[in-house]
């Protein structure tokens, strides 16, 4: 991934790419024979039969025979026949302004796409795919961190936003300008970015709160809980923030294809209140007894999600800690918990655990993963989305959307129809990002890969996607001000 | 004759940076080459240039490429630092008289040269410098104000901020000091300004770090002290030049050479670390598994360090004769057999190489990546991405060694190595696979662990648990006891398995030394059997109850290719061992 800035490199590759073109262009091959294929093909990225939202980025796809192929074309067919053809060497290419008009015209529809490939001057004509598209939007953008795969160590990595209806990605902030600290859990406010909050780790450590323009350096380690603020979740009303507190240990398997462990040793969850910066929580979630982590707000702020285990000997007994789904009532208005809790989900009755609860937008869904052990589901390649139902209180995985390898981290769309989630389904190794189309019962249609401008960039990119949230506007920050508040070494102080 | 004359500073300094290098610091750039990657695609080229000094930082990882050749490397820098040496020289003659201006210009060329030897400042910052001072060469030909001040920004963003100060100043230092002032103050108004539209552009750097451009700095968080040094002392002998515009004193012309000579010698020395250079040749070694020119370079070595041997014992396992010629060299206890601190890159490397040997491919592939982060330039690393690839092969995933051949297929090394691959994973059947994609990874059915390297041999008991068979495993283990003095443990494992075929003469050593101390009865009738072995225990025994004990040199002399010299003189590293004064009593 080159962490240049996107403008910059789509003016220089401007004038590359349209010499490219015109040489392309001279460069399709004669074609000596024509062979018709009784199936689809394999494409690549996989779209066949996936759902989009109406205003995505082009999908841009070629197949997996993209390294050998002399040409690749596209014939796509709407629902009222109308034919558009599009091409490229390696792969199609679809022309930005025909592709909007083409998603607007045949919203609640589907697309027949024929492809066409030639290899060796032999034409190789599939039988069509479709594509459906749904009448609902998706939210205009989606912001991740890129980070390596790595263990310990880091070096290079950074929060970004892109714009889900074109290719453009920017940078929100590259840890170069924070003496390469690590940067991560960027967190909105019913995905909105003028009321986001991100943490700082490294020697310039804080968590960042951005209000409009106006940014707050805090440090959130306080006397009484020694522990730093970990996963964020914002009140509706955005005058709280609920977050766990983790001890975290990292491990490693010597054989296990899963190859990283990561554990708390403790955890608790608060939550902050804004307005009279403070931390508050209540005997049951803050339980020595106990590991609680991962919280979320309902939509309607009176009920908070969290998982919950029993407090293990962490150091022999990794593969013991299962969490459940339980809730707490809250009360914004005097900022106090119910004191009762309630078990959503229970999986440890099965040996199985459950992390990251997330409740749709319209309260009427929490989605969840489900895997053998543990709190921290990246790297458990059986872990899968799961769907609770809450007005039926029926739990069911996301069968079209999981895959052989590990789903995680998963958002909703304001609209509660789309999902964005990780996966290792590629390599399993690198994350890239997921959407997923959620229907009105809950269940989803198959996932698609977040479209870049060309299928190898997928390939090229050696960083993973981490922390997938869609927002409903660009997240900017004045990285100026951001660095000279960070570097000041001023911070506000979290009270207790 | 009158060439020799005129360039004589030119041909001294040549010699001096060849000798240099061929003789002393070649391991280091060899080592430099695996840490950074060059690519032959357009991407690359956007990704490294579109930042100030980024085009230096490309033509440093193009030239880096070549430092795996001695003799490429050495005919790069001593070009490098020549040309410096011959444009700087050219720059001040303008403003002085050649005798001043060839002893600045070695002084400049001497600080670059220091900038060059150091492990931590990346190639492309000695590029950028040479380019710096190319521009103000240019300068001379232009002759014209207002196209200077267009070349500012140009000189910015290919050499970064530091390389155009040099720029600006060598600009002034020719001119007369009114207008010498005035062009710097219209060419740092320029150079302030082109900063600003950057950092606007490119917010994603620190203002400093803006300004900087590409930090030519391996580990940004420690500061580039000499290479910074580097740079003042071209300023101040750019500077100089302006003001002092004649100097005729042979005096102090040669008390000027004989000083850089003295500096530059007495640096080079200073910043020579033979330990990390023993590093970097067994590590060069390793690369293309030369392990008996390893076992060769360790052979009567009095100081080693902890990565060259477990380079070396690597080596002896690879070819079975580690439980046989162990203790033949120096060995430091288990530190030199695999580390358990491996927060480090050197550590990273060579225990990634560890497991990979061994079959542990979660870890090699763990400590892979943990290498190629630890370093935060911009573009790393082939040597890396290869070992990654093997990995991927070696598990048959082909989507992952997909993704790091497709980028050393455009690297001028590894390409071919990595079209074999390419071809391999896409026909296995047609194509012969190399020896490493044939490394059986390790099983782990029994019991699966966490890596836990401060275990040391408890930690390599639960692999070899898994995989009983695996003879490089077991010499691993049986080797850590002997480094930790584990003799019971071993003792114990041995009688209890019974392995079969010849277990090594360090072992059988190990064992009539725990058999003396601790069963007298089996200890009598294994020393009545006569073999060369137990004469030789016999006679080492009778050495250190005669005064033996204390004379360190004379043991090793006699007894430092044993177990039992390692056993008695060695840093006891296991507080369960026997006391040593005593051990050798019994044999009275």
């Amino acid at each position: 991934m080159n962490h240049t800035n996107y403008i910059l490199k789509k003016h220089f590759y401007f004038i590359i790419l349209g010499s490219m073109i015109m040489m392309c262009a001279a460069c399709k091959p004669s074609v000596q024979q024509h062979i018709n294929i009784d199936h689809a093909p394999t494409l690549y990225p996989d779209y066949n039969s996936v759902t989009i939202p109406c205003n995505i980025a082009p999908l841009n796809f070629s197949t997996t025979a993209m390294d050998s192929l002399q040409w690749i074309e596209a014939k796509v067919i709407t629902k009222d026949n109308q034919e558009y053809v599009f091409e490229g060497k390696n792969y199609v290419a679809f022309n930005p302004e025909k592709w909007r008009e083409i998603l607007e015209q045949n919203k609640g529809g589907e697309l027949n796409i024929q492809v066409t490939e030639t290899k060796n001057n032999t034409a190789y004509t599939y039988k069509p795919f479709k594509i459906f598209v749904a009448k609902e939007e998706i939210d205009p953008y989606l912001c991740y961190r890129l980070i390596t795969p790595g263990y310990r160590i880091y070096s290079r990595m950074g929060i970004y936003c892109r714009n889900l209806t074109n290719f453009e990605q920017n940078t929100v902030v590259d840890n170069r300008l924070l003496n390469a600290n690590c940067v991560n859990c960027h967190s909105f406010c019913k995905g909105n970015p003028d009321l986001a909050q991100f943490h700082v780790r490294g020697d310039l450590g804080s968590t960042i709160i951005k209000n409009g323009d106006e940014l707050t350096v805090c440090k959130a380690v306080t006397e009484k809980f020694k522990l730093n603020c970990v996963y964020p979740y914002w009140h509706p009303s955005g005058d709280y923030i609920a977050y766990s507190q983790n001890n975290t240990v990292q491990t490693f398997h010597c054989g296990d294809p899963n190859r990283v462990e990561v554990f708390d040793m403790k955890s608790r969850v608060v939550v902050y209140d804004r307005k009279n910066n403070r931390l508050i929580t209540s005997p049951e979630l803050n339980d020595e007894s106990t590991f609680t982590t991962e919280p979320a707000f309902s939509p309607d702020g009176k009920t908070l999600y969290y998982t919950t285990a029993e407090a293990l000997n962490m150091d022999i007994e990794t593969k013991n800690a299962r969490y459940n789904i339980c809730k707490i009532g809250f009360d914004a208005a005097n900022a106090k918990f119910s004191g009762i809790v309630d078990t959503l989900v229970n999986v440890v009755k099965d040996s199985m655990t459950a992390a990251f609860p997330r409740p749709s937008y319209d309260g009427k869904y929490l989605l969840y993963t489900k895997f053998n052990y543990g709190q921290f589901a990246i790297w458990h390649t059986e872990a899968d989305l799961w769907m609770l139902d809450l007005e039926k209180d029926t739990t069911f995985p996301l069968q079209k959307a999981n895959s052989q390898d590990v789903e995680s981290y998963h958002s909703w769309s304001q609209n509660s129809r789309w999902i964005v989630f990780e996966s290792r389904r590629d390599d399993g190794f690198f994350t890239r990002a997921y959407i997923a189309y959620i229907n009105d019962d809950g269940t989803a249609e198959k996932a698609f890969l977040l479209p870049q401008e060309s299928p190898e960039d997928n390939r090229k990119l050696m960083y993973s996607f981490n922390v997938p949230e869609f927002a409903t506007s660009e997240f900017k920050l004045d990285k100026g001000i951001l660095e000279g508040k960070i570097k000041s070494g001023e911070r506000l102080q979290f009270d207790y | 004759m009158a060439f020799i004359k005129k360039y004589i500073s030119s041909i001294i300094l040549g010699a001096v940076v060849i000798i240099a290098i061929l003789g002393f610091y070649s391991p280091m750039y060899a080592y430099q080459e695996g840490l950074q990657i060059f690519m032959s695609d357009w991407e690359f080229f956007a990704d490294t240039c579109l930042r100030p000094g980024g085009l230096s930082d490309y033509i440093g990882c193009f030239l880096v490429q070549f430092f795996m050749y001695p003799h490429w490397l050495a005919l790069i820098i001593t070009a490098l630092i020549v040309g410096i040496q011959l444009i700087t020289k050219s720059i001040i003659a303008k403003n002085t008289n050649t005798q001043l201006a060839d002893v600045l210009s070695v002084v400049s060329a001497a600080g670059v040269m220091i900038a060059v030897a150091e492990f931590n400042v990346l190639f492309g910052g000695c590029v950028a410098i040479i380019l710096a001072l190319s521009a103000v060469k240019i300068t001379e030909i232009i002759k014209n104000a207002i196209a200077l001040s267009i070349l500012t920004p140009i000189v910015y963003f290919i050499t970064g901020g530091w390389g155009c100060i040099i720029y600006i100043i060598g600009v002034a230092s020719g001119y007369s000091v009114k207008k010498a002032g005035l062009f710097s103050l219209i060419n740092v108004a320029t150079l302030l300004l082109t900063f600003l539209v950057v950092k606007k552009i490119m917010q994603d750097d620190s203002l400093i770090d803006t300004f900087v451009g590409v930090d030519y700095n391996r580990y940004p968080t420690h500061s580039c002290k000499v290479w910074n040094a580097s740079i003042w002392i071209i300023i101040a002998c750019l500077a100089i030049s302006a003001f002092v515009k004649t100097l005729q004193n042979r005096i102090i012309i040669l008390s000027l050479y004989s000083i850089t000579a003295i500096g530059l010698t007495a640096t080079l020395i200073i910043q020579y670390d033979s330990g990390s250079m023993l590093d970097f040749t067994v590590d060069k070694m390793s690369r293309y598994k030369n392990w008996g020119g390893i076992i060769n370079t360790m052979q009567n070595r009095k100081s080693v360090t902890n990565v060259s041997l477990c380079y070396l014992n690597i080596a002896l396992n690879e070819l079975g004769l580690l439980n046989n010629k162990m203790f033949n060299f120096m060995q430091v206890g288990t530190e030199g057999i695999m580390s358990q601190d491996i927060d480090s890159q050197d550590k990273s490397i060579v225990n990634s190489e560890i497991y990979f040997r061994l079959g542990l491919m979660n870890i090699a592939e763990r400590l892979a990546i943990d290498a190629t982060e630890s370093t935060q330039c911009h573009q790393k690393s082939a040597r890396q991405y290869k070992r990654l690839a093997e990995i991927a092969i070696i598990r048959k995933n082909k989507q992952l060694a997909y993704r790091y051949l497709n980028k050393l297929k455009n690297t001028l090394y590894y390409s071919a190595w990595a079209n074999r691959a390419l071809e391999y994973i896409n026909n296995p059947d047609k194509v012969e696979p190399l020896s490493d994609w044939k490394i059986e990874p390790l099983v782990f059915e029994q019991q699966d662990a966490f890596f836990t390297p401060k275990y040391k041999s408890d930690f390599i008991l639960i692999l070899l648990g898994n995989n009983p068979h695996n003879n490089k495993l077991f010499n691993y283990y049986v080797c850590t006891l002997l480094l930790e003095k584990n003799i019971e443990k071993l003792y114990n494992f041995v009688s209890q398995y019974r392995p079969e075929g010849d277990l090594g003469i360090h072992i059988y050593e190990a064992i009539l030394l725990y058999l003396s101390l601790n069963n007298q009865e089996e200890f009598k009738k294994v020393m009545n059997e006569n073999t060369p072995l137990t004469n030789k225990f016999q006679n080492f025994c009778n050495f250190m109850v005669t005064g033996g004990n204390k004379d360190v040199k004379k043991a090793e002399e006699l007894y430092g290719n044993t177990y039992w010299f390692y056993y008695s003189f060695c840093e006891n590293l296991n507080p369960q061992s026997a006391n040593q004064t005593n051990i050798y009593a019994f044999v009275q």
